[in-house]
């Protein structure tokens, strides 16, 4: 009995997949990442914060301190579907990630609120997924922590350790 | 410990005919419990009921299980998440031409 593919996607994956998509293959590999989520294909870990997170971006959408880029009805219904996909997520308890969080900001130089996600990955072998590499160097810096981290921009979403050529 | 071996009881003992069945896991704590039970699950055609937290039930002999529920992973099922899925994907498509339409 073959236990199934462990992944954690970063806040950033779920904006692309359900609030801001972009050209390309980031687009379709994180709507293939949240498909293989709703089929029951992957088993997929999450820190609490990504709640926080995904709200905070929906709320700019509807005009938080930005222009209203659109409407609320569809804010809503994205919000309401995000939830849904959130019923097939395992998240963490934010108690149990605190100290692995902790060490991975303090050694690896990530910031607090990406700290939660690597610690996430950590904790239970998972593939931590993330929309593309971070100005900030969360994605080497993880890379370099954990190893077993992949972006939407460079690596397939079904053949992840599969670098793309060029 | 192999997904399989923490498999202790599912009900009904029929399952094969069942459409939902309730699998007891034993484990060190909830996630690696869930880890089991959704193995169980996409090997034998079910998607685990999503619950963050699994019951834990005390067997007579004194041990803990954990107990979770599964339901049968039908064409239907499947094909309910495809649309859903691809609603939200097309609105997604809709609100960012119209930001950039915007911007």
């Amino acid at each position: 009995m073959a236990e199934r593919r462990r992944v954690v996607p970063d806040c950033s994956v779920l904006v692309e997949a359900f609030l801001r998509p972009s050209k390309g293959s980031r687009y379709v590999r994180a709507t293939q990442l949240v498909s293989e989520i709703r089929n029951e294909r992957v088993v997929c870990f999450a820190p609490e914060i990504l709640i926080f997170e995904f709200m905070k971006v929906t709320r700019d959408l509807i005009g938080g301190r930005r222009p209203q880029l659109a409407s609320r009805e569809e804010v809503d219904q994205q919000w309401n579907d995000f939830l849904k996909l959130s019923e097939s997520i395992v998240y963490i308890p934010t108690m149990k990630l605190a100290a692995a969080a902790m060490t991975c900001c303090r050694d690896s130089d990530i910031s607090a609120q990406d700290s939660w996600y690597l610690a996430a990955a950590e904790a239970y072998s998972a593939e931590l997924w993330i929309s593309h590499w971070h100005r900030d160097g969360f994605t080497v810096s993880a890379s370099k922590a954990y190893g077993n981290v992949y972006t939407l921009d460079q690596n397939d979403f079904y053949f992840p350790t599969r670098k793309r050529k060029g | 410990m192999a997904a399989s071996k923490k498999i202790e009881k599912i009900d009904p003992p029929n399952w094969k005919e069942a459409n939902i069945v309730q699998v007891d896991v034993r484990a060190r704590n909830n996630i690696e419990a869930i880890i089991a039970l959704d193995a169980w699950a996409s090997s034998h055609g079910f998607a685990r009921v999503h619950q963050n937290y699994l019951r834990v039930i005390v067997r007579p002999d004194g041990n803990n299980v954990y107990r979770g529920a599964c339901y049968r992973w039908t064409d239907e099922e499947r094909h309910s998440v495809h649309a859903d899925t691809e609603a939200v994907f097309n609105r997604a498509l809709r609100i960012s031409r119209r930001a950039k339409q915007a911007s």
